[in-house]
């Protein structure tokens, strides 16, 4: 099963995605905003949708008859954790490199 | 100190190592095969090696076992020996990117110290950056903290 943190990263890798994200980050709105504001398909957006409250990048709201979305944190602080993780070993690694090698101007 | 302004939701990781920042920079870019993680890699198989091509354009690259290569950044910044930036095109669980991929990018920049070089290293512009991303930075930028691994490692240097 993957982590959030890969879905995140997958739900964000695709450029339509990404816009729509964008779109509910700066204000959040319906399905039928978001679709007046991007070329595709109302269905469309809806999957998209879905895909990105999986990835808890968005979150959802009922307001009257309409289902509001707006930015979910959770998902993006997971994104950055990831990498955070990440790069935190890759830099514990490279430095034991630096350490256990001798450079070749001290062996002379 | 003057500080620049920072992006709060970028990822920011440093470490001090005993040499100075010209072998800092070598073990980092053309040493990187030696240290780099090596589960980490986007194509199938088992990852054989692991590249940076020194110049400006030039590519990170991987290989695998069957001997199939794909790179999956670009070198933007090549300046030993004082800092190395590059575009970080990895984006969903570690596939292969698209050909049109946007990056990502990763800054290094090597400082000398009394004893030795500070590596710090800055991953940011994770695409999402924008006029809604303000509202983000109040969520994901409060940790500061130096990861608990880098910790352990400057403490036992």
């Amino acid at each position: 099963m993957p982590t959030y943190q890969a879905v995140a990263l997958e739900a964000l890798a695709d450029g339509t995605r990404r816009s729509i994200f964008e779109l509910v980050a700066r204000t959040p709105r319906s399905v039928a905003e978001i679709a007046s504001a991007v070329p595709i398909s109302r269905p469309a957006v809806s999957q998209h949708l879905r895909v990105l409250k999986e990835a808890r990048l968005v979150a959802v709201r009922p307001e009257g008859t309409r289902r509001i979305y707006s930015l979910d944190p959770r998902g993006l602080a997971e994104l950055r954790a990831y990498f955070e993780q990440f790069w935190a070993g890759a830099l514990s690694a490279y430095a034991q490199e630096v350490g256990s090698t001798t450079p070749p101007e001290e062996e002379q | 100190m003057s500080t620049p302004i920072q992006d709060p939701t970028a990822v920011r990781t440093s470490v001090e190592v005993a040499a100075p920042p010209d072998r800092a920079f070598e073990v980092f870019t053309a040493g990187i095969d030696r240290w780099w993680t090596r589960s980490h890699h986007v194509q199938s198989g088992e990852l054989d090696e692991i590249g940076v091509e020194p110049f400006v354009g030039g590519r990170l690259w991987e290989r695998n076992d069957a001997g199939d290569v794909c790179h999956w950044g670009r070198v933007v910044v090549w300046d030993p020996p004082r800092e190395f930036a590059c575009s970080w095109l990895v984006g969903p669980d570690w596939g292969i990117p698209a050909p049109d991929a946007e990056g990502s990018r990763v800054t290094v920049t090597f400082t000398p110290t009394a004893t030795g070089t500070r590596v710090e290293l800055v991953h940011d512009g994770f695409e999402v950056h924008g006029p809604g991303w303000e509202g983000v930075r109040a969520g994901v930028g409060s940790d500061r903290g130096w990861p608990s691994g880098l910790r352990q490692f400057a403490a036992a240097v």
